[in-house]
């Protein structure tokens, strides 16, 4: 079982940013956890299967990181910052739905190694998605 | 391969569970595996494959499976009804499996229609392998299924007839017009409402990556296939990981084929 690094804290909010096609970055220091919203796990509806990334792979922002499968289609993952992908969540193998339970803390997808902190300027704050979520 | 007969499956399932692999090599039945989601189903030239793309906001498959029964209701009084799974029955048995995909630029939701199916080859090549103990993809779900064509009184259907029937209603329903005939197809060409009738695809759009054992087996989620007496190989991306049994050490790195291990027992 791997041991989740534990840089991490998801009781940080502030250092949540999201983007517009539904996922969230949760930063600290160089590193970033990686999820969907609550807002995009509630549109696929109960989750299936969630393809996880290989150890070490190295994405650029934008592209697919993680594909999700629910009992209504298969929707993409794209990465909100480009990083190096350094933990997996394990968890979501046996239990997909944990997604659905808990998007934006239990039912990270990945961690990664952040490449380019400056693209976190591109990425909104909570109270920016929010906003964003009531004009869509 | 024949190229013309295949069985398909869902984007996360496993092959060997839900196909006799061997037996369609035999056959001459490809293995595929789509981009969307769902269960595996067969394909042969009685079969009929629908697409509805759209953007994200107006994807919904439930409209689509609608218009295709109201369509074929109306056309040969065929009693078709839909459900909350996207599925389209004649009584108990299933006519067609429904899969989607979702991306960033748009959506699509497709279809299979069975209307003059060999449903004993379809039966006999779904029978995947039952000593597949551990696994996580996703499963098909199992169904009867019936051929339109065996429900129909008075309308001879034939998979052509129901390309043109149900392209005709598609076209009068939603209005959309057809552009002058000698506009070539351009992939940049998006216009709202136009309709190009394709004979064959771009080869910018041809998938050879789809082709590979690679993307064919080698997307495979992680299960374990049991061969007795506690016998047991782990199989990851395809290939063999793990053996419970020293005697079966070689085959660690190799192609999952049951057949070769068996043999070696």
């Amino acid at each position: 079982i791997r041991q989740f690094n534990t840089a991490f804290s998801a009781t940080r909010p502030l250092s949540m940013y999201y983007t517009k096609s539904h996922e969230w970055v949760n930063v600290s220091g160089g590193l970033g956890r990686v999820g969907i919203t609550d807002h995009a796990q509630a549109a696929l509806g109960d989750i299936v299967y969630v393809d996880l990334p290989d150890l070490d792979a190295e994405f650029d922002v934008g592209e697919e990181v993680s594909s999700v499968e629910s009992v209504k289609a298969v929707g993409d993952v794209a990465l909100p910052v480009s990083g190096i992908v350094k933990a997996v969540n394990d968890a979501l193998s046996d239990t997909p739905t944990l997604v659905n339970q808990s998007a934006e803390d239990g039912g990270w997808i990945c961690e990664i190694e952040l490449t380019d902190t400056s693209e976190l300027d591109d990425l909104m704050d909570k109270a920016a998605y929010d906003a964003f979520l009531e004009s869509e | 391969s024949s190229g013309i007969n295949a069985e398909y499956g869902g984007r996360f399932q496993n092959p060997w569970r839900e196909v006799n692999v061997d037996e369609a090599r035999e056959k001459g039945i490809d293995i595929a595996r789509r981009v969307s989601g769902g269960g595996t189903v067969y394909h042969d030239l009685g079969n009929v494959n629908f697409s509805f793309f759209t953007d994200k906001p107006s994807h919904c498959p439930a409209k689509n499976l609608t218009f295709l029964a109201d369509t074929l209701n109306q056309w040969a009084d065929l009693g078709l009804k839909t459900n909350k799974r996207h599925d389209m029955s004649i009584g108990e048995a299933k006519v067609t499996g429904s899969a989607s995909r979702i991306i960033r630029t748009g959506s699509f939701h497709h279809c299979t229609l069975l209307v003059t199916s060999s449903l004993s080859s379809l039966s006999s090549v779904l029978q995947g392998d039952p000593h597949i103990t551990t696994s996580i993809a996703t499963a098909s779900v199992p169904s009867p299924v019936t051929n339109l064509a065996s429900h129909s009184r008075d309308v001879i259907l034939t998979p052509g007839h129901v390309i043109s029937h149900v392209t005709s209603s598609y076209l009068a329903r939603y209005d959309v017009h057809f552009p002058e005939p000698e506009l070539p197809w351009k992939p940049e060409q998006d216009t709202a409402g136009d309709v190009m009738v394709v004979d064959a695809l771009p080869e910018s759009v041809d998938e050879p990556d789809h082709k590979t054992w690679d993307w064919v087996f080698g997307r495979t989620p992680k299960f374990t296939r049991s061969f007795g007496g506690g016998l047991e190989v782990q199989v990851d991306k395809g290939v063999v990981v793990e053996v419970s049994d020293r005697g079966l050490e070689e085959v660690i790195g190799t192609p999952f084929d049951q057949t070769t291990i068996q043999q070696m027992l």
